[in-house]
C-alpha cells in the first residue's frame, strides 16, 4: 500500500498577491481579536484590584493559574461574550470560565471575577454560567467554582432570574450523573448566589473572607430586628463548625487549592477511551492559513488547504472525493484523535448534501466525533435544484446532524447562511464546541442579498400601490441595512451573544480542536444507527 | 625481625584504608578492614578481603579500641597492623601493645613515636641538633606569671600549642599581653579534654609563615633517606587543604638546608619508617625553623608519590618486614610537579562548618594526571562522626602553572550534589593570582575574604535556576499523557507565565516562562534568557542558554534540587512551595531537628508552661552544640526526644501548645 497517496499537497504560493492581501486583511481582524481579548482580561477598576492586594485576595485568573497543573493548558470559553451588551459588565463579563488540568483530570472552572462590580452577575455571565454547565454535563467534567460574587445585577435581573435557577437545577443533576461540583468560596456569595455552594458537592470556605448568607446584616435588621455581623451570619467558621453549609475550613487561599487538588484527586478516575501514542505534525505550516482564508469571502478557497495545515501528517483519507464536490468528507487524526470531517467547498448541492448524510451515518458506525468546517452561503436554489429535491435531501441532512450522537465540534472559517449554517451543526444544532474565525458571518443570509431582497420587496410593494420610490433615499436605507446587517452576521456579534465558545486566530485552529478532543475522547464516544424518518 | 606480611589489617577507614589495600592487593597481601556502624556501607570494608565490624555505640570510639582491634588481628591472622593517619597511629602504647602480640605495627618503634609525640621533647632534640628552632618556652608546669614572663621574652604574638597536641586542635595564637592568661587557660582546657594532657609550649608566633615538610624515610640499615618537600601552607582551622611539591618557595640551597635537617632528625632517632619533619618558613626573615615530626603517612602523601614515582606505603611495608630497600639517595627523583586539594564537605561561607547529608551524585573526571583517593561513592551519607574529607584530588604535571590548571579543570568538572563542600573554595584558591605566583602565607584564606564568601553572582543563579526550572519541567512533561503535543501550559487567552520558584541561600528566585515553539523564554529578575532545551535524559540536562550550550546534572531530593555545571559548580537550591504555609502556623507547630543530631539536654517536660525564648533543647551534631528556644509562650504538647538519643534531620523535637 502506498501509505502516501492520503497526503494532501498545498497548491499555495505564498508569494502571490492574495496570499499577501489575506495575510494583511486577516492581520487586522486578528488586531481586532487580540484587543478584545485584552479587555477581556481586565479585573476591574485599579482602585478594586488595589484593595483586593491589600485584602490579600488573588485575582480570578490568577485563582485559575493556581489551581491548575503546572504547565496544564487551559482552554478559557467564551471570553467574548456580552461585548456588545449595553448593559453588560464588560467583555467576558465578570466571570471566567474554562477547562484545564486538575491533578491529571480535565476540569470545568469557572472564577467569579470579583474585582469587577464586586463579581455581579451581567446577562452574558450568566449565560456563560449556563454554557459552562452544559460543557461538563456533555463531557462529563467536573466543576471547580472559585466564589466570590455580589449576586445578580439588579438592572439584568429580568433577563438573568431563570438562567441562575438553572445554574442551581444544573448542579444538582450533574451531582446525580455522578459529575462533583466544587466550590471554594473566598468572598460574597450571598442570597440566590449562596446556592452555588449550597448545592455543591463539596465547599471550602475560606476564613474570615467566605461570606455566605440569604440575607446580610441591614436586611436581617429589617426583617427581624436581629442585630448581627456578617461573620456570624456566613463566615466561614461558622459555616464550617455550625451550619456545615463549608466541608472544608480554608486558612487562606493557597490552603483552599491545596484542599481542592486533593478533592479532585479522590474523585473516580477519568477513562479517557483514547490516548493518542504518536502525534505527527502537519506537512505545511499553520501560519500560512491567514494568507489562505480569502480576506473576500465571495472569493472561494479549497479547504483542503486548510485541513493539509491542521490534521496530523496532512494524512486525509477522504470520503467520495469524485461526488458532491462542494462538500469534503473524509477522516482523519487531530493531535492523534480520529475524527471525521464535514467541510463546505461552496453551496451546498443536493449530492453534497446525501455525500454528507452517508458520511455521518458512517461516522455514527465506527463511533467517530466529526468536525464541521462550514463556509457555504447555503443550499443552492433554482428551478433546477428544487425539482432535485434540493430540500429534501438538505433536510435529510438536518436529520443526519441532528440525530448524531458522536460528538461534533463546529468551525466557521468564512460564510455560514441559511439553511447551510443547520445543516452544517451550527449553533442550535449543539455541537460539544464551536469556533469561529474572526472574519466568518452567519445568517439568514448574507446582508447584501438581505437588502437586495429587501428592496425587492419594497418596490414591488409600491408598484401595487402606484408609488414612486425615491432612488437616492432607497440607496440611503440599503446602505443602512446592509452595515446594521454586517454587524449582526459578524463573528463579534455571534462571540457577543454567545453563539459560539470563541473567535480564535486560525494558527491556533489545530491547538484549539485537540483540546476539544481530548475532552471530547474523555468519555467512550457511541454513534447511533437511529435518525428520523427520512424524505426520500 | 625479619618477618613476612601475609595479612594486613588497616586499623583505619576511608580512603587511607583504600589506599593501604591497593599497595597490598598488588603486592599480593591479605587484607583486612575493620568498621563501625558508620560505616556499613563504605566502599573500603567491601574491598578488603576481610573485614570486621567494631563493636560499640561511639564510631571513633570503635577505631580507638586498641584491644578490640588487637584482638581481631589475633583473631583473623593478621601479622601486621598498619595505622594510617589519626586515630591510633601515632599512638606509642597501641604500637608497643602490637609489639607485644607480635603484630608488626607499620610505623616507627614505640619510642620514636613517644618522643616525637611530645612536642617539648620534639624541640629539646632539634635544640641539641642545631636545628633551627622557634623562640619558645616549653616548661609549662611553671607557674602563669612566669609563662607569661617567658612569652613577654619571646615576643607578642605568640602561638600556645598542646604539647601533645596534632591536627590542627589545642592551638591559640596570642596577639597581646593582656589576652595571654586567657588563651592559655582555654588551651590548657582543650588540651586536657582533646589529648588528656594539658601541658602547652609557647612559641613565636610568625605572622607570615610559610608551612612546608620534609618526608623522610628510615630504612632497617639505618639509612634516612629524604622524598623531598611538600608545602601546606594553604590552610583553614589549622588544616591543609592544598598540598603541593616542590615548594615554590625553596630554592635549591634552602632545600638542602631543609632537608639536611630533617635527615639529621631522623638518625639521631634512628629512625625506621616514613616520617614526616614539619617547618615554618618565614617570610619575612626568609629563614626556616623546625617544628615537630609526625611518625606516620601523611594525608597529603600523594603528591610526594607522583613527583617520586615511588608508592610510600609499599615502602613501609617493606622496611616493617625488615626487608632491605635497595635504595639510594640519588636514585630518588623529583619530578615535575604535584599538587592535591582536599574536598570537605563543609561550608566555607560559614566558618567553615562541617556539612553531613546524602550524597546524590558524584562523579569525578577521568583526566591524564588526575589521581583521586577518596572512598565515597553514590548515595554515601556523609555522616556526622569522622573528619568530613570527601576526596584528595592530585594533579601532576610538568610544571606547577600545567598542574594547577589541570585541578582547577578537575574540580570544575566534578559533579558532586549533596552537602555542601569547599570546591569553590578550592577552585578559588587555584584561581587566585597571589596562589598563582606562589606568594601566600598560612593566613591566607584569612585573609582573602574574597575566597572565601563564593558569592554566586546573579547570572550564575539565573542559570542554575533555570537549569533547574527545565528539570522539573521535563520532568513533568514526560509524565504527560494526555495532549503531549499541544504547547506546554497553552493559553488561548494569556493571562501570566508559568512559574517556578526557588530558594538560594533563603532568597526567592521566581523563574518564569513561556514556551513558545517548543523553545523557553525565562524571565527572571527582569532578565530574559532564551532557552532551548537540547536533550533531557535522566538527570542530565543538555540546554542552550542565549546561545550557550551547558550540561547539567540535577538531582530532586524531597524539596532539594542540586545542579552541577562545569562553569557554575555545584548548587543546591530549595524548590519553594507552591501553596506555601503561612510563616507563622509553621513556628507554631512543632520544633524541628535541623539536622541529624544526638540530643545533648531537654530543659521542659509535658504539660510545661514555658515562655517565649526559654531554652528547650540542646542538640549536637558534629561536636557543635546548638540550643533550640522557645518561639512564644505556651505549654509543651509532647515531647518526642530523650536526652542522649541520636535523631535524624526532620525529626519532630516537640510541639508547644499557645
Amino acid at each position: 500500500m502506498n501509505s502516501t497517496m492520503a497526503i494532501l499537497k498545498s497548491k499555495i504560493k505564498i508569494n502571490s498577491s492574495s496570499f499577501k492581501t489575506n495575510s494583511v486583511e486577516m492581520g487586522k481582524q486578528i488586531d481586532i481579536l487580540k484587543g478584545l481579548l485584552k479587555k477581556s482580561r481586565i479585573e476591574g477598576t485599579d482602585a478594586s484590584i488595589k484593595k483586593a492586594r491589600e485584602r490579600k485576595k488573588f485575582l480570578a485568573r490568577e485563582r485559575i493559574e493556581l489551581l491548575i497543573d503546572r504547565d496544564s493548558p487551559f482552554l478559557e470559553l467564551s471570553p467574548l461574550a456580552g461585548l456588545n451588551h449595553d448593559s453588560g459588565f464588560g467583555v467576558g463579563g465578570t466571570n471566567v470560565c474554562g477547562i484545564g488540568f486538575v491533578e491529571k483530570k480535565l476540569c470545568l472552572i469557572q472564577s467569579n471575577v470579583g474585582t469587577r462590580k464586586g463579581g455581579s452577575v451581567d446577562y452574558a455571565t450568566s449565560l456563560k454560567g449556563l454554557r459552562a454547565a452544559q460543557i461538563a454535563k456533555e463531557n462529563k467534567l467536573p466543576t471547580i467554582n472559585l466564589v466570590e460574587s455580589g449576586g445578580v445585577n439588579l438592572n439584568d435581573q429580568d433577563k438573568i432570574f431563570n438562567n441562575a435557577g438553572a445554574t442551581f437545577r444544573e448542579i444538582t443533576n450533574r451531582s446525580k450523573l455522578g459529575l462533583s461540583t466544587i466550590s471554594l468560596v473566598f468572598g460574597n456569595a450571598t442570597a440566590g448566589g449562596a446556592y452555588v455552594p449550597g448545592m455543591s458537592d463539596y465547599t471550602v470556605f475560606q476564613k474570615n473572607k467566605a461570606k455566605v448568607f440569604l440575607a446580610g446584616p441591614p436586611l436581617v435588621k429589617m426583617a427581624t430586628t436581629e442585630v448581627s455581623t456578617e461573620e456570624e451570619l456566613g463566615g466561614a467558621e461558622m459555616h464550617s463548625n455550625i451550619s456545615g453549609v463549608s466541608d472544608y475550613l480554608a486558612k487562606d487561599e493557597f490552603d483552599a487549592f491545596r484542599i481542592a487538588r486533593e478533592i479532585i484527586k479522590y474523585l473516580p478516575q477519568q477513562n479517557p477511551s483514547l490516548i493518542p501514542k504518536k502525534v505527527l505534525s502537519p506537512r505545511y505550516n499553520i501560519e500560512e492559513l491567514d494568507g489562505i482564508i480569502p480576506a473576500n469571502p465571495k472569493i472561494s478557497f479549497d479547504v483542503r488547504e486548510l485541513l493539509t495545515r491542521v490534521i496530523d501528517d496532512s494524512d486525509f483519507a477522504e470520503f467520495k472525493k469524485e461526488y458532491g464536490k462542494t462538500m469534503v468528507t473524509g477522516w482523519c487524526k487531530i493531535h492523534g484523535y480520529p475524527i471525521g470531517i464535514v467541510a463546505n467547498n461552496g453551496v451546498i448541492f443536493s449530492e453534497a448534501a446525501n455525500k454528507a448524510c452517508q458520511f455521518i451515518q458512517l461516522s455514527n458506525r465506527n463511533n467517530t466525533p466529526i468536525l464541521f468546517i462550514h463556509n457555504t452561503t447555503g443550499f443552492i436554489v433554482g428551478k433546477k435544484y428544487e425539482e432535485g429535491g434540493i430540500i429534501k435531501n438538505g433536510a435529510k441532512l438536518i436529520n443526519v446532524v441532528s440525530n448524531s450522537e458522536v460528538p461534533h465540534l463546529s468551525l466557521m472559517i468564512g460564510s455560514s447562511f441559511g439553511a447551510g449554517n443547520y445543516a452544517m451543526n451550527g449553533r442550535s444544532y449543539n455541537p460539544r464546541f464551536l469556533f469561529s474565525y474572526p472574519n466568518s458571518k452567519l445568517g439568514v443570509m448574507g446582508s447584501e442579498q438581505l437588502a437586495g431582497v429587501m428592496e425587492i420587496i419594497k418596490t414591488n410593494a409600491a408598484k401595487k400601490k402606484g408609488l414612486k420610490l425615491d432612488k437616492s433615499e432607497m440607496d440611503k436605507e440599503r446602505r443602512a441595512l446592509i452595515e446594521m446587517m454586517s454587524q449582526k452576521q459578524t463573528a463579534w456579534h455571534s462571540s457577543s451573544e454567545m453563539w459560539d465558545d470563541g473567535i480564535i486566530e486560525p494558527l491556533e485552529t489545530r491547538n484549539y480542536l485537540g483540546f476539544c478532543l481530548a475532552v471530547i475522547y474523555n468519555q467512550k464516544i457511541k454513534g447511533t444507527g437511529s435518525f428520523g424518518v427520512f424524505r426520500m | 625481625m625479619a618477618k613476612l606480611i601475609k595479612t594486613l589489617l588497616v586499623a583505619n577507614r576511608g580512603e587511607i584504608a583504600k589506599r593501604i589495600f591497593k599497595t597490598c592487593k598488588k603486592e599480593g597481601i591479605k587484607t583486612i578492614a575493620i568498621y563501625s556502624s558508620a560505616d556499613t556501607n563504605s566502599n573500603y570494608v567491601q574491598e578488603a578481603d576481610i573485614s570486621i565490624f567494631l563493636k560499640g555505640e561511639n564510631p571513633i570510639q570503635c577505631h580507638l579500641d586498641s584491644s578490640q582491634i588487637i584482638k581481631i588481628a589475633k583473631k583473623f591472622g593478621a601479622d601486621a597492623i598498619h595505622p594510617g593517619y589519626g586515630f591510633l597511629s601515632e599512638n606509642a602504647s597501641f604500637a608497643k601493645k602490637c609489639n607485644d602480640e607480635n603484630i608488626i605495627f607499620i610505623g616507627p618503634d614505640p619510642d620514636s613515636i613517644e618522643l616525637m609525640g611530645d612536642k617539648d621533647n620534639a624541640r629539646r632534640l632539634a635544640k641539641e641538633l642545631g636545628i633551627p628552632l622557634l623562640p619558645g618556652y616549653e616548661n609549662s608546669k611553671e607557674k602563669d606569671t612566669k609563662l607569661l614572663g617567658e612569652a613577654k621574652k619571646i615576643g607578642f604574638p605568640v602561638l600556645l600549642k598542646a604539647t601533645a597536641g596534632g591536627g590542627g586542635k589545642g592551638m591559640r595564637t596570642v596577639f597581646k599581653e593582656r589576652e595571654f592568661l586567657n588563651s592559655l587557660n582555654e588551651v590548657r582546657m582543650e588540651a586536657k579534654n582533646v589529648f588528656g594532657d594539658d601541658r602547652i609550649i609557647i612559641e613565636k608566633y610568625v605572622e607570615s609563615g610559610r608551612h612546608i615538610e620534609v618526608q623522610i624515610l628510615g630504612d632497617t640499615s639505618g639509612n634516612i633517606f629524604h622524598l623531598f618537600e611538600r608545602e601546606c601552607t594553604i590552610q583553614r582551622r589549622y588544616q591543609k587543604i592544598i598540598e603541593e611539591t616542590p615548594s615554590k618557595i625553596l630554592d635549591d640551597k634552602l632545600r638542602k638546608q631543609m632537608v639536611d635537617c630533617a635527615i639529621q632528625i631522623g638518625k639521631k632517632l634512628g629512625y625506621k619508617s616514613l616520617g614526616t619533619v614539619e617547618f615554618i618558613y618565614d617570610n619575612k626573615t626568609k629563614n626556616f625553623f623546625f617544628l615537630e615530626v609526625n611518625t606516620r603517612i601523611q594525608v597529603e602523601h600523594p603528591v610526594t608519590e607522583e613527583i617520586t614515582g615511588i608508592d610510600l606505603v609499599d615502602l613501609q611495608l617493606k622496611i616493617a618486614q625488615g626487608e632491605k630497600i635497595n635504595l639510594n639517595q640519588d636514585d630518588i627523583v623529583s619530578k615535575g610537579y604535584a599538587i592535591e586539594a582536599r574536598l570537605y564537605a563543609e561550608n566555607p561561607a560559614s566558618n567553615f562548618l562541617p556539612t553531613s547529608g546524602k550524597i546524590h551524585k558524584l562523579k569525578f573526571p577521568n583526566v591524564k594526571g588526575i589521581r583521586i583517593d577518596s572512598d565515597l561513592k553514590n548515595g554515601d551519607l556523609v555522616n556526622i562522626y569522622f573528619d568530613p574529607m570527601l576526596a584528595k584530588i592530585i594533579a601532576y604535571d610538568t610544571n606547577r602553572v600545567k598542574a594547577i590548571n589541570k585541578l582547577n579543570y578537575a574540580l570544575s568538572q566534578t559533579v558532586i550534589l549533596g552537602p555542601n563542600t569547599n570546591i569553590e573554595l578550592l577552585q578559588n584558591i587555584l584561581s587566585s593570582t597571589s596562589f598563582l605566583r606562589g606568594e601566600y602565607d598560612t593566613n591566607f584564606i584569612f585573609e582573602n575574604k574574597k575566597i572565601t564568601e563564593l558569592k554566586k553572582n546573579k547570572s550564575t543563579i539565573e542559570n542554575i535556576s533555570i537549569a533547574a526550572s527545565l528539570y522539573r519541567w521535563s520532568r513533568r512533561n514526560k509524565k504527560k499523557k494526555i495532549l503531549k503535543h499541544l504547547p506546554s501550559g497553552w493559553r488561548n487567552n494569556f493571562y501570566s507565565l508559568q512559574a517556578e520558584n526557588f530558594y538560594f541561600n533563603s532568597n526567592h528566585i521566581n523563574c518564569s516562562y513561556k514556551i513558545v515553539n517548543g523553545d523557553f523564554i525565562f524571565s527572571i529578575n527582569k532578565s530574559n534568557y532564551n532557552v532551548s532545551i537540547i536533550r533531557a535524559r535522566g538527570n542530565v540536562i543538555h540546554a542552550e542558554i542565549n546561545g550557550v550550550f551547558k550540561k547539567f546534572h540535577i538531582r530532586e531530593i524531597d524539596k532539594s534540587i542540586y545542579v552541577h555545571s562545569v562553569d557554575f559548580g555545584n548548587t543546591k537550591l530549595e524548590v519553594a512551595d507552591r501553596y506555601p504555609i503561612d510563616e507563622k502556623e509553621k513556628e507554631e507547630s512543632a520544633y524541628i531537628s535541623p539536622m541529624p543530631s544526638l540530643v545533648v539536654d531537654v530543659f521542659v517536660k509535658k504539660g510545661d508552661v514555658i515562655k517565649k525564648n526559654q531554652p528547650l533543647i540542646v542538640l549536637s551534631s558534629m561536636k557543635m552544640e546548638n540550643t533550640l528556644y522557645s518561639n512564644e509562650d505556651g505549654e509543651i504538647e509532647f515531647i518526642n526526644v530523650v536526652k542522649g538519643e541520636n535523631i535524624q534531620g526532620g525529626h519532630v523535637l516537640l510541639k508547644v501548645k499557645k
